[in-house]
Order: structure tokens, then sequence, then C-alpha cells
């Protein structure tokens, strides 16, 4: 029983830490770059080592890391948000439908997420980025239209579990629609696990646009964590610190992300040991 | 078996809807922005039927990549499926070595860390594989570049080999395996980390089992229980993993390749990706995706052979 009551508290901990980063780095992404100025603006000195002067360095051309740090922040912060928010939209009507009707729609659904799932996704995001040019739109897209179908698995296991219940089938007798039925009955019993996957893609989104953007395939407008890496490349033995600092940012970011969603894992679904996962 | 080919077609289908629905005449993606004549320019509308209705297009499309032409790269003035072949040996070096060592020490890490369930070591493995999980592959290469090659000077920064190095035998070989060492760490630990997790979650679920309890009731020693009844039935679901992540491990290559200008896949891709050669990017997305299914399918077959529970119909 000891044991069991650690396992939780080590459990929730996971949670708490994977929250506190979170919250650590959005406060950075939305207040920093107003109390670090211009990630573009050029200083004098090129190649400032990290010390009083300059606390994460100034890159190639004096821009100052810390600026571009913190404004990459928001960038890749809203990337991986807006994301695993449409990628959750689209897979809990996806998942929903072919769940609650079942048969050949079902069918064709789970065919489709199927073949999406086995489909290298970072090849298919690069030819579209390669093919339309790079905004952030357009990843926020790319990334949401390939990761959809884990949500849509997880959200039809669901309602597949779910739609037999005595209290849908109360609700059902009650006289109550098919969207009542989904909308106020199934889906919001089924959401906990969504919500533990959107905390994991939200990770991973923010490692996917990171990896575009070290392609060089990130928007050229925007500063963001894995523009950084890319401009570092050519510099890693006169300023390791361009490459170190953005890196540890997405380190950190993810890592949070991935804590997050670990930990309300486990706390949204008590049955699920530590063991099990 | 059958169920690879609707999804080779699909894709394939998916490839030529997006090159016809991205801005632009289709002839750039199938030159790039080479330097070419306008008969030859009119020469590849009628061979690709540009000027005939999308049907005949699609058709003559779907023959081409049946029969493995993907066109010619203007980049380098060759056939794209040359210029991959050329490459894939480069690529196939840097992942088999990394994936086979570092998923063998994560199933190492893994025993370990399910052996003492929730012990500090076991923590300590959870957390190391969280870490391993999170880390940008080619972040972590550039962090291995500054530590061990610019700073210490152990390994070099990069390439697969030494100009002044011996050209062959043992000498070549060697030279190869020390600037394999940097990047095949840094693609290897994700699935360190993948296979750590994995292992120590299937192996806790084996050790309950009925026939553990009997094993160790037979009073053999807990080495062999562990050994010989756990192991091979906690590496199944490891088969699995690493089966489905083979479009993860291509990209980590992808990405591994171009921090360490490793003359493999990947960088062709970037090169590509850089000189908007469009024949040769779709090229290399076809032919990955293609044995990313493959490589599933085959898994899929691999898993039914060693447990026999499972039968597909």
């Amino acid at each position: 029983m000891r044991a069991r009551t650690g396992l939780r508290l080590t459990q929730s901990h996971a949670a708490t830490m994977g929250l506190t980063v979170v919250v650590v780095v959005a406060l950075a992404g939305i207040v920093g770059p107003w109390l670090t100025g211009s990630p573009s603006a050029m200083g004098s000195r090129t190649f400032c080592p990290p010390g009083l002067e300059c606390l994460f360095g100034t890159d190639d051309l004096g821009r100052d890391m810390l600026a571009r740090v913190a404004n990459g922040a928001r960038v890749s912060l809203l990337v991986g948000v807006a994301a695993a928010a449409v990628s959750a939209v689209l897979g809990v009507v996806i998942g929903s439908l072919a769940g609650f009707t079942g048969g050949k729609i079902d069918e064709f659904f789970m065919r489709v997420a199927e073949a999406f799932q086995i489909v290298p996704q970072f090849f298919l995001a690069i030819l579209v980025v390669a093919l339309f040019g790079a905004s952030l739109t357009k990843i926020v897209l790319v990334i949401a239209i390939l990761s959809w179908p884990s949500t849509a698995r997880i959200i039809r296991a669901e309602f597949l579990k779910l739609r037999d219940q005595d209290f849908v089938a109360a609700a059902r007798l009650a006289g109550a629609s098919r969207r009542a039925l989904i909308f106020s009955e199934i889906l919001p019993n089924a959401l906990p696990p969504v919500i533990v996957n959107a905390s994991l893609q939200i990770a991973a989104a923010i490692l996917t646009e990171a990896s575009l953007s070290f392609l060089g395939l990130g928007d050229p407008d925007k500063v963001s964590w894995g523009q950084l890496l890319y401009l570092a490349q050519p510099f890693l033995n006169q300023g390791w610190w361009m490459a170190v600092f953005p890196g540890v940012a997405i380190l950190v970011t993810t890592l949070g992300f991935n804590l997050l969603g670990d930990g309300l894992n486990d706390i949204l679904d008590p049955r699920h040991g530590a063991h099990e996962r | 078996m059958l169920f690879g080919l609707p999804t080779i077609w699909l894709l394939v289908t998916v490839v030529f809807v997006m090159v016809h629905l991205a801005p632009g005449d289709p002839l750039t993606f199938i030159t790039g922005e080479g330097d070419i004549s306008s008969e030859q320019l009119a020469r590849l509308r009628a061979e690709y039927g540009l000027d005939r209705p999308l049907a005949t297009q699609y058709v003559l499309y779907l023959k081409k990549i049946a029969v493995g032409d993907f066109g010619f790269s203007y980049r380098y003035r060759a056939p794209v499926l040359e210029l991959i072949a050329d490459r894939i040996p480069a690529t196939l070096l840097l992942m088999g070595p990394s994936l086979a060592l570092f998923i063998g020490l994560g199933m190492l890490l893994g025993i370990v860390a399910a052996r003492r369930p929730n012990s500090g070591i076991d923590l300590f493995m959870s957390g190391l594989a969280l870490v391993g999980w999170s880390v940008p592959v080619f972040w972590l290469g550039q962090l291995l570049i500054i530590a061990f090659a610019l700073k210490l000077g152990w390994f070099p920064t990069q390439g697969m080999f030494n100009l002044r190095a011996p050209a062959q035998g043992f000498g070549r070989a060697l030279d190869v395996a020390w600037h394999l060492v940097l990047p095949a760490t840094a693609l290897g630990m994700r699935f360190l980390a993948l296979s750590t997790r994995m292992t120590r979650s299937s192996m806790l679920q084996v050790l309950r089992l009925d026939y553990m309890t009997t094993a160790r009731a037979k009073g053999l020693p807990e080495r062999v229980v562990l050994a010989r009844h756990g192991l091979p039935n906690a590496l199944l679901p490891v088969i699995t993993i690493v089966g489905m992540n083979v479009g993860t491990m291509l990209s980590g290559s992808v990405l591994v390749e171009v921090v360490f200008a490793w003359p493999g896949m990947g960088r062709l891709l970037y090169d590509g990706v850089l000189a908007r050669d469009y024949p040769l990017i779709i090229g290399i997305i076809l032919i990955v995706s293609v044995a990313v299914v493959l490589v599933n399918l085959i898994t899929d077959v691999v898993y039914a052979i060693v447990d026999p529970r499972i039968r597909y119909d």
C-alpha cells in the first residue's frame, strides 16, 4: 500500500514538474520578447561569448541570442499548440464519427488512419513545404493533417467502449437525439485520453517544426528555435552558444510537455499504474 | 500482405495530386530550376503527357513509377533512381550499427529497470529515457560535434572518411568506423530511449505471468528465469515498435546526415531541397515511403512467425 501511494506521488510529481516547465516557457514566450527587445537588432559585438555583457551570447551578426531564443519560444509554442489543437479537433470529429456510426464508415476511416500512421510523416511534411512554400500556417496545417490518426483511434476506442454503457442507454431511452448522445453523453467521457495525447502531440509538433526549420524549410520571416539551430550549424566552432541555448530551449519544452502528458495519463486514469505504460 | 499495395497507391496518388495542386507549372517540378532549352521542354511536356487530360497524365505517371522511373535530376544531370541507389549504402551503414547497438543497449537498461520497479535506478533510467525521447537528434549531433570533435578533438567533425587514410582494407574500415561514432550516437539516442521504455514495460507485464512463477517454482535460478522465459516474450512488442518507427529512424537519419555531412540519402534530399530539385525530392520521398510501408509489412509477418499466438487471416 505504501509503495502504491509513493508511486502516485511520483506520478503527480511528473505532472507538476511538466506543468511548471510549460508555464515557465509560456511566460518566457509571452513576456520575454518585450523584455529582451528585437531579435534582429544587430549589435557591434559579434560572437560575444555568454557572460555578464550578453547573457546568451551574440551570433555572427551581433544579434542577441537571449532575445532570439525568447522570440523563438513564441513561434515554437504557437506552432506546437496550434498544430496539436487542429489535429485534436480533426481526430475527435473523425474518431467520433467512426466510433458512433460503426460499419463501413468506421472501416473506411480506420483504414485511412492506418495508412496515415504507416507513411513517414516527416518526409511528407518536407514535400508539402518544398512544393507549397513555407509559412507558419502551412506548417501548422501540415503537422495537424499528418497527426490526427492517433487522436481519432483513441476517440473511436472510447466511443466503442462507452456507447453501449448503461448511462448512454438510459439517455437514449429518455429520448436524447444523436447529437445529444454524442456531445453531452459520450464525448465528455471520452476526452481525458485526448488531453493526454494532445500534450504529447504538442511536444511532437514542436520537434517537427524545429526539424523542418533545421532543414531550412521553416518560415523564413519568423525566428524559431529550429531556425536558430540551422543558422548555428556553420558556426559551431566560433560560437557554440548559438547552438546550445536554442537546443536547450527545445529540449526543456518538449520534456515539459512529455512529462505533463505522462503525468496526466496516470492522474486521469488511475487504473493504469506506471508499470503498465 | 496485400494491404501494402493500396497504401502505396494512395501515397503515389497523393504525391501526384500535390504536385498538380502546387502553384506554378508542373513542368518546373519535373525539370527543377535547371537550365533547359525550349525543345527539351516541349519534348518533356509530351513525354509526361502534360498537354493531355489529367487522367492520362495520372496513368502515365503511375506507369513510370511502377517501372522505377523517377525522372531526371537536372542539378546532378543523372537519373534520380541512380542517384538514390548511390547513396543508400551510406544511409544503411549509418542506421544499421547505430540501431542494433542502441536498441540492444536499451533492452539491457529496460531489463535492469524492470527488475526493481520504482527503485532509484528505475526512476533514473526512465528519466533518462524521457530525455532521450525529447532531445532533437540534430541538436544532439551539434552538441557531440562541439564537445567531442571541436573541443576534445577525439572524433572528426564531419564526413565519412579521411582522404589521407588508407583507401581500402582494415585501415579504411577503421577510418569509417571512427567517423561513424558521433553520428551513430546522435541517431541512436531516441531508439535507446524507446527501446528502454518498451522493454521495461513489456518485461514488467511478462514478469507477472504464471509461467514465470512456474519457472521460479521449478527452482531455476533467477538469471535463467529472466533470460530464458522472460526476455524472449518481452522482446515481442519491441519488434513491433522498431518496425513502426522505421519512418522516424529515416527522418532522424536525414537530420543527422545534414549535421555531419554524411554522404547518404538524407544529405541528398537536403541538397535537393536547397536546389529546388523537385524530381529528386519527390523520388526520395516516394522511395523512402514505399520502403517504410514494406518494412511495416515485413514486421507484421515476422511477428506472426515469432509469436505463434498471432495469425493473420
